[in-house]
């Protein structure tokens, strides 16, 4: 996340005011910090303190999001030290509830829910496919990518870019990119730990 | 783009501690992002709280005082504020009688807010929230809510300043702002973009000769291009717009705003205002109060917005009752 900001940067100043990159620089800097910080074997507690320092950093629309992503995720994860996939998958899910029933967007309107949507389906598939966990991450990795290739040939129905029209095609959405990021960085750590 | 700043990442941190010391006899410092008026919280009164992003300096920040807003805060550069800060704020502010959260119809904003208002319920204070979105270009009128806020964040903080300072309910605040955020109209042009300090870019490219419609308070692109008009041009595409909108009819009595971006010049505005005061005066429409300069700015850009308020009789009081804040007052005038 903070090797993307110029990227992110350059993506929000096609649809928006150009700082989504600077933004979560500073949101995961101080994430990293926090995480640091928290002695703790929970990982409800652990992701609830991410989420909230997302949101206490972030400002913005991607505070609200990225933050209850992760909140969300906490909360359904309370009072466990391990999680395996189908765990996972019902955290997730949790999260994008939160996330639509909050933010409003549904897949199509060109927002991160295109990445994250795919991606929570994937790791419920993977679950009824009985899938070992490295792999089921890979394919939700996956399904993020293509879920946010995808927002280039749509119109934003959502945030500064919504007034744009037809100005927003061919071109990803960053919020929908940022899921990919935190998709392959789960997936990057869990082979890492393998 | 050159600007004189320190560190970009600090930026509104610095600008606000650099405001409260210029104005310590009507604001105090809350927090780094947070100002309120010196006496706050003002007991026995709802608390009107403004706020969004910084970067639209006086917008929000030049606001606190009696009269207008309770406390301002503010996000970064264009950014929402999160809601630990807005919950800081509303402690700060609040009289008893309630809060009344006033600020552009932004995505950030509504969910930082609302987050913000779910806890400050927990805490027992009872919020209310009124979103202005008087920007004719983002949306067609059939979806006013749609509709970004510009320039008439001005009228509606001073109306809803003004009725909070006598004395009555959060219900009755808030209504008398919602009327008055309906009777807002507001088109804006833009000549050159601004730049935001931690991205060092601008917000969007246009050619030496041309000139943008309907652009966003924070740069964002506008929705037509054309080649550089005239003032009087301008100004007649800004107010006919307008007043097609709500719509304004001849015997109408109207507030003015000719709003400056950040880089026109005083001089420009006023050749502007001087079409807009003969067209409306052509159309049998009447101006009560003009205001002209900058008030919800956009960093550097270059440009400006039209704004009317169609007035009744509790919305003309309401506007010339006292206010007294850093960058805008109203001495009490005798009606």
């Amino acid at each position: 996340m903070l090797l993307a900001k110029d990227e992110l940067n350059a993506m929000d100043a096609e649809c928006g005011d150009g700082d989504l990159g600077s933004i979560m620089f500073i949101a995961f800097s101080n994430v990293s910090k926090a995480i640091h910080e928290t002695v703790s074997n929970d990982i409800g507690v652990i992701l609830t303190q991410v989420g909230n320092t997302i949101v206490s950093s972030s400002g913005g629309a991607s505070g609200p999001m990225f933050g209850t992503l992760f909140i969300e995720a906490g909360n359904a994860a309370k009072g466990k030290s391990e999680v395996e996939l189908s765990q996972l998958a019902t955290m997730l899910d949790r999260s994008m509830q939160r996330i639509r029933a909050r933010g409003g967007a549904r897949v199509g309107d060109k927002t991160l829910v295109d990445a994250l949507e795919p991606a929570v389906n994937s790791l419920k598939e993977s679950v009824i496919a009985n899938a070992p966990f490295l792999l089921a991450l890979r394919k939700a990795a996956e399904a993020a990518k293509t879920g946010c290739e995808s927002t280039k040939h749509m119109t934003a129905k959502h945030g500064k870019a919504k007034y744009l029209g037809e100005q927003t095609l061919g071109y990803v959405d960053p919020g929908a990119y940022t899921i990919t990021l935190i998709f392959d960085s789960l997936a990057a750590v869990i082979e890492g730990s393998s | 783009m050159k600007k004189l700043i320190n560190d970009p990442f600090r930026v509104t941190i610095e600008s606000i501690e650099g405001y409260s010391k210029a104005y310590p006899n009507i604001v105090k410092l809350v927090g780094p992002h947070v100002v309120a008026r010196r006496d706050a919280p003002v007991v026995g009164k709802v608390a009107v709280i403004v706020g969004g992003g910084s970067g639209h300096e006086p917008l929000f920040l030049g606001w606190v005082g009696y009269g207008m807003a309770d406390a301002a805060v503010l996000g970064e550069v264009f950014a929402a504020p999160p809601p630990p800060i807005i919950l800081e704020a509303t402690r700060a502010a609040n009289g008893g009688r309630g809060v009344l959260y006033v600020y552009g119809n932004y995505a950030g904003d509504i969910m930082n807010f609302d987050m913000a208002a779910e806890e400050a319920k927990e805490e027992g204070i009872e919020t209310e929230t009124v979103r202005v979105w008087d920007d004719i270009a983002s949306a067609p009128s059939e979806h006013l809510q749609e509709r970004r806020g510009l320039a008439a964040d001005l009228f509606v903080i001073k109306i809803a300043g003004a009725k909070a300072e006598t004395g009555v309910s959060l219900a009755e605040v808030k209504k008398t702002a919602e009327k008055a955020r309906d009777n807002c109209r507001t088109y804006a042009v833009a000549l050159s973009p601004a730049t935001v300090p931690t991205s060092g870019k601008p917000t969007f490219t246009i050619q030496e000769d041309e000139m943008y419609f309907g652009i966003g308070a924070h740069g964002e692109k506008g929705v037509k291009v054309t080649k550089l008009l005239s003032a009087d041009e301008v100004a007649e595409i800004l107010v006919d717009a307008v007043l097609k909108d709500l719509p304004f009819t001849s015997q109408d009595e109207v507030n003015l705003i000719i709003n400056g971006y950040g880089s026109t010049t005083l001089m420009e505005l006023y050749i502007v205002n001087r079409r807009v005061h003969e067209i409306l005066k052509n159309k049998a429409v009447r101006i009560h109060r003009t205001e002209v300069g900058n008030f919800l700015t956009t960093q550097e850009m270059a440009g400006c917005s039209v704004t009317l308020m169609r007035l009744d009789e509790e919305l003309k009081k309401c506007y010339d009752a006292a206010a007294l804040t850093p960058t805008f007052r109203v001495q009490q005038r005798n009606l």
